[in-house]
């Protein structure tokens, strides 16, 4: 299930920016350097944040939310088989205020993503730059 | 946190096409709840997991595409009209891209 959710990096910039939503794994750093994703819903909450030490692991679908109900970044993942187009899947961003008037700017991404997970994690990335760049 | 997951129905519909994927959750088969009880269940996939299912079921030269919707995130399904447009297939609702997914995957397989 590990590949459900943010990688490690992503999670810690996740909550740098401000994440700290209620998930259902979280990361732990068991020994120096080496970190675990652990199951938080065998614990008595069922779901952890990112309150202490541990980073919230959250689903790639969490993290899309929480970007664009927080800082209203839209995303839209394009997945086409077809020909006419260069990448099987693409990933547009914008930013709107309050869902409907904008977009501001758009990133428009035809990279050769031939996976989800390379599509997401890259089009995360850009989503956290973004963010950051706003609150510098 | 029960909105990351698929409703009941669809994740008995996602079954029926081969679902098999491990889940964070199951779906208890007589109350139709959310559960971690042992019993009769049904696993119950999480959204993003449904969509990457049903996706590579779908004929490649199927003139369907899956957008995200701008305001809410939500997947909607889209059928092509022709070279440069596209007029939407769901209604914009994840469960109901889904739905649209498992029927044209099924009539595929017909």
């Amino acid at each position: 299930m590990k590949e459900e959710f943010v990688p490690y990096e992503l999670a810690l910039r996740l909550k740098n920016i401000g994440f700290n939503e209620d998930c259902f794994f979280a990361y732990r750093e068991d020994s120096p350097g080496k970190i675990n994703l652990y199951n938080a819903t065998t614990g008595p909450e069922g779901y952890c944040n990112s309150e202490g030490a541990d980073i919230a692991a959250p689903l790639y679908q969490q993290a899309f939310d929480w970007l664009r109900e927080e800082h209203g970044i839209w995303v839209t993942f394009e997945y086409d088989d077809c020909d006419c187009v260069e990448a099987d899947i693409c990933w547009y961003v914008g930013k709107c205020f309050r869902y409907g008037i904008g977009p501001l700017f758009l990133t428009n991404e035809l990279g050769d993503f031939k996976t989800y997970k390379e599509a997401q994690d890259a089009c995360l990335e850009k989503l956290i730059e973004i963010v950051k760049n706003e609150k510098l | 946190m029960e909105e990351q997951f698929v409703p009941y129905e669809l994740a008995l519909s996602l079954k029926e096409l081969g679902f098999n994927e491990k889940c964070l959750k199951s779906y208890n088969k007589i109350t139709y709840k959310l559960s971690h009880l042992n019993g009769p269940i049904l696993k119950a996939p999480l959204w993003q997991q449904a969509i990457k299912f049903l996706i590579p079921m779908i004929d490649g030269n199927s003139t369907y595409r899956i957008i995200m919707v701008k305001k809410n995130g939500n997947y909607m399904l889209q059928e092509r009209k022709d070279e440069f447009n596209f007029v939407n297939y769901s209604d914009g609702s994840n469960s109901d891209c889904i739905e649209k997914l498992i029927e044209i995957v099924k009539n595929e397989k017909l």
